[in-house]
């Protein structure tokens, strides 16, 4: 959870973060009204967004 | 899609792009890399990344994309089309020479838009960009110039003619009566002189106009009759403003009974109005209704009748409505200052125009993911309105020309200092709402 502060802070970049971990984390914290969750969806919005800029360029 | 889907898109598309970027796929791999990627786009085709799904679209299909765009905008009916030839933009932008505006596009720089800034003006030309900017541009050009009609106004003066063509062929038969400027003004009510009884006001000989007219701030305002499909026993009329059109990009004007000497007496209603989704469309400003509770049923029943809804309705002195009608910034500061709400939906927060906000923020800090119906937190100090929480939302939505919001005044104690200090012991991301509870209960103590 250290690490998705840092991505929110954009202290590191969506793409320095293990996606195994972002796995991880959306299975454990499963509970949509609970900080952690709104907390890791935050992040994988982040998350995701750039990897959709990265796959554009690609395709 | 919730996260353990998100986060297996990501992994997905983690892998495909590690895989595209290595060059280790065969061909065949490679063209179904790339195909479950564009289904994956299908798949994340929602607000929140609209941004990266415009982009995209921009890519693989341009043109199409920049008609989407241009179709989803609030002036797609003044749009002309995307073209790649300067001749052939220009031949369709010319041939309605009053007002319009197009897109040009070139794969090597991007979109292009053409504006036509009034009549028989030559277009003018934003510099190349992506399609929001460019866009953007285009409202700042419309916001100075007010060349292009939204859809709606262009749907209502289309409703309007055609209600004057019938109108005219039945002239001999129609009773309608036109109130005089200068016995208007004499019945304008003042709070030094009281008002005269509704029934001496003098009627005026039905044969001096074949149109009906309302004097809004001495303007004299043709007005056409609206049958409500709620409430078809009413008489309630569109007043159209055609010396100031502008004034029909931010807000309906109604009236009931328009008989000039009685509406001045009552007071004046102004609604906001929003879509399903919660977005401003609009102010709605009623003269005449008899009482609050009729104005609350014309309002709902117009809003509906426009799949619109109303959010709050106020009561205003109709004298002072009708001078503050014709600016946008006038409107909602009248609205703003009116003490007498009559009603509003639940979690309602009022609008405020975007040209009022000065939207840079000064103390940058993790916003919570917005919605359409998440408010701004907003400072005033001085005569200046600021931005303290609300940058994402403000980012969600490309013509939004109001949001919903929250004030806080420096004159209550509310300062940066303050509020910096309740952003120090707030968890980020951080919610505009605890915020403001969090704020609030450090002035109060």
């Amino acid at each position: 959870m250290h690490e998705l502060q840092a991505l929110i802070q954009r202290k590191i970049s969506p793409q320095e973060i293990n996606v195994e971990n972002l796995v991880a984390l959306a299975e454990h914290y499963s509970q949509p009204h609970s900080a952690e969750y709104k907390l890791v969806e935050l992040a994988l919005n982040i998350v995701l967004a750039s990897y959709l800029e990265k796959a554009q360029q690609l395709v | 899609m919730n996260t353990l889907e998100k986060s297996r898109l990501i992994k997905e598309l983690h892998d495909l792009t590690g895989a595209l970027e290595r060059r280790s796929l065969s061909l065949y791999e490679t063209a179904k890399a790339k195909s479950r990627i564009k289904s994956i786009f299908v798949e994340c085709d929602q607000p929140l990344f609209k941004k990266q799904i415009l982009a995209y679209k921009a890519q693989v299909q341009p043109e199409r994309s920049a008609e989407e765009f241009a179709r989803d905008t609030i002036y797609a009916r003044s749009f002309r089309g995307v073209f790649q030839q300067v001749e052939a933009l220009e031949q369709a932008l010319y041939a309605q020479p009053d007002s319009g505006w197009a897109i040009l596009y070139q794969p090597a720089s991007g979109w292009q838009i053409w504006l036509i800034p009034a009549p028989a003006r030559t277009a003018l030309l934003s510099d190349w960009g992506n399609l929001e900017q460019v866009y953007r541009w285009m409202l700042q050009q419309q916001h100075q110039y007010r060349s292009l009609h939204t859809d709606l106004e262009l749907l209502n003066q289309q409703n309007y003619a055609a209600t004057q063509a019938f109108q005219n062929t039945v002239t001999a038969r129609s009773s309608v009566a036109i109130e005089p400027e200068a016995a208007a003004q004499q019945l304008k009510p003042t709070k030094a002189a009281p008002v005269q009884p509704e029934q001496q006001a003098d009627p005026v000989p039905e044969a001096e106009s074949s149109a009906r007219h309302l004097l809004l701030n001495q303007l004299s305002c043709p007005i056409s009759e609206l049958p409500l499909d709620h409430l078809p026993a009413e008489k309630l009329c569109r007043v159209f403003l055609p010396a100031r059109p502008e004034v029909m990009q931010y807000a309906d004007v109604l009236v009931h009974d328009a008989e000039q000497a009685a509406l001045l007496k009552r007071p004046g209603y102004v609604a906001e109005q929003i879509n399903a989704q919660g977005r401003f469309i609009k102010y709605l400003v009623l003269f005449g209704a008899l009482d609050a509770m009729q104005a609350t049923r014309f309002a709902h029943a117009f809003s509906q009748q426009h799949e619109h809804e109303i959010a709050a309705i106020r009561e205003i002195d109709s004298a002072v409505l009708e001078s503050q009608l014709f600016a946008l910034d006038s409107l909602f500061q009248c609205y703003q200052h009116a003490e007498q709400m009559i009603w509003h939906k639940e979690d309602y927060y009022p609008f405020i125009p975007l040209q009022l906000i000065h939207t840079q923020k000064f103390i940058q800090f993790e916003e919570t993911a917005p919605t359409l119906a998440t408010p701004l937190i907003l400072l005033k100090e001085r005569q200046k309105i600021r931005l303290i929480h609300g940058q994402q939302r403000l980012q969600l939505a490309r013509t939004e020309q109001a949001y919903p919001y929250i004030l806080l005044d420096r004159q209550q104690g509310v300062s940066w200092q303050i509020i910096q200090k309740v952003l120090n012991h707030l968890p980020a991301p951080v919610d505009p709402l605890r915020l403001v509870q969090a704020i609030q209960q450090l002035t109060a103590s």
